[in-house]
């Protein structure tokens, strides 16, 4: 449980309005804090475990890592950092892997939004939500650092230094710089065996990722400021990389490479955030971002090396967020907020949007009972004319202190991005917003007897999507169009157990996860691409002192790379498992952490003709002083 | 209207010259689903369906059995099970080449020659970037993008390969940019340019002498964007993807894409005349006996999607030609036409209905617009032989 979340549920006793502006009438669906989010190798690998959340890993050390909800694509999940979008005007996908986790207290999953009073509007729209806190630095001392360095499989070294200081009461301040290089090669497998007339035959050959390295630094720099009823942070930060994209494994005569691609960016973010109790029933907030991102893609011809054309893009954005909660009664919050937000891109055709985005929500609480409802108004100009309404309506209720039940509806959407818009297309026509409607209902049980601690969920959901915006190729190799094409229906159960037992110094507990997630496309009657109908993983800890030993499993069911579900669209399942050791030395402040990735070497796609890698390790050393 | 074009239609029928067909009735030993196809196909046994594959999927070979009523998916890899990575990428064309099928690999830089019906690899041929087939004499000849990239800041100009029909050597010999549809009349080998990856795209028609494979001339067509090439007796037609320009809104900023020019079809005498055949929306081509059967979108410069098909009678000249909008008619069926065949022996066609995201389908259709069957393919159905 978040800092926050313990806030919020003691909102009553303390009558502070900063904190009813932070109370939230559902909880996040599936969350991960502290040290367990800091020592992963990077976001992703932290939250794959979250049920209905997958990670789509192009794989690799650069390989691109975005995030799919219940089944929806990346774009309906809103990424807020701090409570500020991070977003990406050109093809709304975020990366999670350049996300570094060392400087997070937590990382949550709403189904729908977040819902407090006090959040900006954008918060409104999206049909889920991830949420990234970052820790107040240096609670428990005046000044801390922190050095680490990670290396291990595909060449990666990967050194990181932090410096955390609390310089009054109020101010505190962390700093941090880190650096990645790999060369990013490793073996796959590329097989096919099938029935024929003269037996059971086929081929496995083992091929080599290339031209995958990764070189990356970036740099943080967060200024806290935490006066009482309040919080003001203020970060800059910067992300510098190179790497090689290997493109999908397709055949090549073999004196070609597969890709010999190249890619830059230069990533620099500015942002300021404000959130402060005016009165006993009043708190105002105010965030703005400014990012400016340039991505240089060097297309190289894989026959002629010397033939190549660069293309320059520079991102640009900015963000500002107002919003107000107040306090009516004890039953009785209301919250509004508007945000401006422009963006613009600068490539061979530029692009510019402008969108408002206004919320008002209300949100009632009565002994057992809180319910929230909310409409976000969004309007966008510049890269065609968009309005749109998003209502939303979430209800819990808590009957006693182990269960709670609750439902969402919610209709949001999201608009065309500039590729879709600009550089995919060729014939004109009008695109619509891809909309997705949402019903969703959960229980969850959380129990404590003795030395033992139970916690149950289970979530249930429908969503249906409509004006999907699909690619299709304008029979040529350089001429694509953009249609808004069809619906998905899709249902899912989400289902969770952990029990853990504690005893003094030891910990030992287990934690399982099932998903079902039928998603049916309803123009091609089929359950759409790399969804799977059956997921589940399972997690094993066990902590002894200062040994911490953690053992996960990930099975991913059959899946297809379309809509048609014949068999030769056929993805197999896979499994793989996880383990870590850490050691933490009880007085020098050294850490050591083993970390075995895919241990039993298991040969899988998550997204077709991108092999992710066998069995592969990471080292850590840490020095905390 | 409609009974004048089911008319031109019946007189197709009547009109269409013999095609090639051979007739060697043995039992195709590949694993398929039963499919329920009709019982008039002419006096063709099997229709070869060739799937692109999602950019750049791998690229299956289908078979529609018609004696067997059977459609047998992959049959390549069915075929060749042991060779990796199957066929190959982004087929973008193929061709019978006495008894043999010729498929152009574009992603894989292969052209692949698969014994028929066995459809066993015979050998592998390295082209690079394939896009279209012609056979005349001894020789094959392929288009080829060679080294160019999209947006390249060096344009690098395509290339035409010749590859001897048996002992598979090749000899080259560059022509415009990004080089699409070709078609040989009268020992020329014509070659229909697109310059798709560059800014300012290309109007050229490459002139190639056959006997000495050289460059002869380059002829510049009235439009832009060259794509499918055909030849008649006397003619060469040609088809273009239109033109697209984008001008930026003074006011709100926006940038709006307009359609310059449309799909478009022209013809061309040998000596360079060309006749502009407004009102003809071609994007694929297929010609049959002296009836060139093409569609395209009709409604691309008012922004909209309007697939017709048309018919042209070669012969006749005078910008005659017959239009009918998929949308009421017959064809209403079909989502994303991509490739056409007409069979010569009984005026069906077979309209490629592609999908790039899953599975696509083929139609059939008489001569008459009557939809008579459909069947399932694989993704980015794009191209069909009758054997």
């Amino acid at each position: 449980m978040t800092a926050s979340r313990a806030l919020a549920q003691e909102a009553d006793s303390l009558h502070a309005a900063w904190v009813t502006a932070r109370l939230e009438v559902a909880p996040p669906a599936a969350a991960i804090t502290g040290p367990r989010l800091r020592g992963a190798v990077n976001l992703p690998t932290a939250i794959r475990e979250f049920s209905g959340l997958q990670i789509r890993d192009y794989g690799g050390a650069g390989g691109l890592k975005t995030i799919n909800v219940r089944s929806l694509g990346s774009a309906h999940t809103a990424i807020f950092l701090d409570g500020i979008p991070i977003d990406n005007a050109q093809n709304a996908q975020v990366d999670l892997g350049r996300i570094p986790t060392e400087g997070l207290e937590s990382v949550e999953l709403y189904q729908g939004q977040r819902s407090r009073t006090l959040q900006t509007a954008r918060e409104y729209g999206s049909a889920s939500s991830l949420h990234l806190t970052s820790a107040l630095p240096a609670s428990d001392g005046k000044q801390g650092f922190r050095l680490r360095v990670r290396g291990g499989s595909f060449g990666t070294v990967s050194p990181l230094a932090v410096w955390e200081s609390r310089w009054s009461h109020l101010v505190s301040s962390r700093v941090s710089v880190g650096m990645t290089h790999a060369h990013g090669r490793y073996p796959f497998h590329v097989k096919d065996f099938r029935n024929t007339p003269e037996g059971y035959k086929g081929y496995d050959t083992v091929m080599v990722r290339q031209n995958c390295d990764l070189k990356e630094f970036r740099a943080d720099a967060h200024l806290f400021i935490t006066p009482v009823g309040g919080r003001y942070d203020a970060r800059v930060s910067w992300y510098d990389s190179e790497r090689g994209i290997p493109g999908p494994v397709y055949k090549q005569a073999d004196r070609y490479p597969l890709s010999s691609d190249r890619q830059g960016d230069r990533n620099l973010t500015v942002q300021v955030g404000g959130e402060q109790e005016l009165s006993r029933t009043l708190s105002l907030m105010a965030k703005a971002r400014y990012a400016r991102d340039i991505l240089q893609y060097l297309d190289v011809s894989e026959i002629d090396p010397s033939v190549s054309a660069m293309w320059n893009y520079l991102q640009q954005s900015g963000y500002v967020s107002m919003g107000l909660s107040w306090k009516a009664s004890d039953r009785w919050f209301f919250g509004g907020a508007v945000d401006g937000q422009y963006e613009t891109l600068h490539a061979r055709v530029d692009a510019r949007r402008k969108t408002l985005f206004a919320a008002g929500s209300a949100v009632f609480a009565d002994g057992p009972w809180k319910a929230s409802a909310a409409l976000q108004y969004q309007h966008s100009t510049g890269a065609g004319d968009y309005q749109f309404l998003s209502p939303s309506l979430i209800l819990t209720w808590t009957p006693d202190r182990y269960w709670e039940f609750g439902g969402l509806l919610k209709r949001s959407c999201r608009l065309p991005t500039f590729n879709d818009l600009y550089y995919s297309q060729v014939t004109v026509r009008k695109l619509e917003p891809e909309e997705v409607y949402q019903a969703a209902a959960h229980w969850s049980w959380d129990r404590r007897y003795d030395h033992w601690r139970f916690q149950a969920r289970e979530e249930l959901y429908f969503n249906y999507v409509r004006n999907k915006l699909i690619a299709v190729p304008n029979g040529s190799l350089f001429r694509w169009s953009m249609y808004n094409l069809g619906g998905v229906r899709i249902f899912g159960d989400e289902l969770s157990f952990t029990a853990a037992w504690r005893d003094g110094a030891t910990t030992l507990g287990g934690t399982a996860r099932y998903t079902f997630q039928w998603a049916h496309d309803i123009e091609a009657d089929g359950q759409i691409p790399y969804i799977p109908l059956h997921s589940a993983n399972f997690r094993l800890f066990w902590n002894q002192g200062d040994w911490s030993i953690d053992l996960q499993g990930f099975v991913t069911g059959e899946r297809f790379s379309s809509s048609t579900n014949r068999p030769d669209f056929r993805i197999a399942p896979w499994t793989t498992w996880d383990a870590s050791v850490a050691y933490a030395f009880p007085k020098n402040g050294l850490s050591l952490k083993l970390q075995l990735n895919n241990l039993l070497n298991a040969n899988y796609e998550i997204i077709r003709q991108y092999p992710m890698p066998g069995f592969h390790l990471f080292g850590t050393l840490e020095y905390v002083f | 209207m409609k009974k004048i074009a089911l008319l031109v239609f019946s007189a197709v029928l009547v009109a269409i010259a013999s095609c090639t067909k051979e007739n060697t009735p043995e039992e195709v030993p590949f694993a398929g689903i039963d499919v329920e196809v009709g019982e008039q196909n002419g006096s063709f046994n099997k229709l070869y369906i060739l799937n692109e594959g999602a950019f750049p999927g791998a690229s299956t070979l289908d078979l529609l059995d018609f004696k067997n009523k059977k459609y047998c998916a992959d049959i390549f890899a069915q075929a060749n099970p042991d060779v990796v990575q199957g066929l190959g990428n982004t087929a973008n064309d193929m061709a019978v080449v006495d008894g043999k099928l010729w498929v152009a690999l574009n992603a894989s830089n292969q052209v692949a020659v698969l014994q028929l019906p066995s459809a066993k690899l015979e050998r592998v041929i390295d082209v690079e970037s394939p896009r279209y087939i012609a056979v005349d004499g001894q020789y094959v000849y392929v288009t080829s993008y060679a080294s160019a990239v999209y947006g390249g800041e060096n344009m690098v100009p395509g290339k035409v390969y010749r590859i001897n029909k048996k002992s598979y050597e090749t000899a080259t010999v560059e022509v415009g940019y990004q080089p699409e549809g070709l078609a040989v009349l009268k020992g020329k080998l014509y070659v229909a340019n697109s310059g798709g990856y560059n800014w300012v795209h290309d109007n050229r028609i490459s002139v190639i002498d056959l006997a000495s494979f050289k460059l002869e001339k380059h002829i510049e067509a009235p439009m832009t964007n060259l794509f499918q090439m055909v030849a008649t007796e006397d003619q060469i037609w040609v088809s273009s993807y239109g033109e697209s320009t984008w001008t930026q809104d003074e006011a709100s900023g926006e940038w709006i894409q307009s359609v310059s020019a449309p799909q478009g079809l022209v013809s061309m005498t040998p000596n360079g005349q060309f006749t502009e055949w407004d009102g003809v929306h071609a994007d694929k081509m297929c010609l049959c006996g002296n009836t060139l059967f093409c569609f395209g979108n009709a409604k691309e410069m008012e922004g909209g999607y309007e697939e017709w098909l048309y018919l042209i009678n070669t012969n006749l000249g005078g910008n005659t030609y017959q239009g009918v909008r998929f949308l009421g008619s017959g064809l209403e069926c079909v989502g994303y036409p991509y490739g056409i065949l007409v069979n010569p022996d009984n005026g069906d066609f077979y309209i490629c209905d592609a999908s790039f995201t899953s599975g696509s389908k083929v139609h059939c259709f008489s001569s008459s617009l009557q939809h008579k069957w459909t069947v399932d393919t694989g993704v980015g159905t794009g191209h069909l032989l009758l054997q």
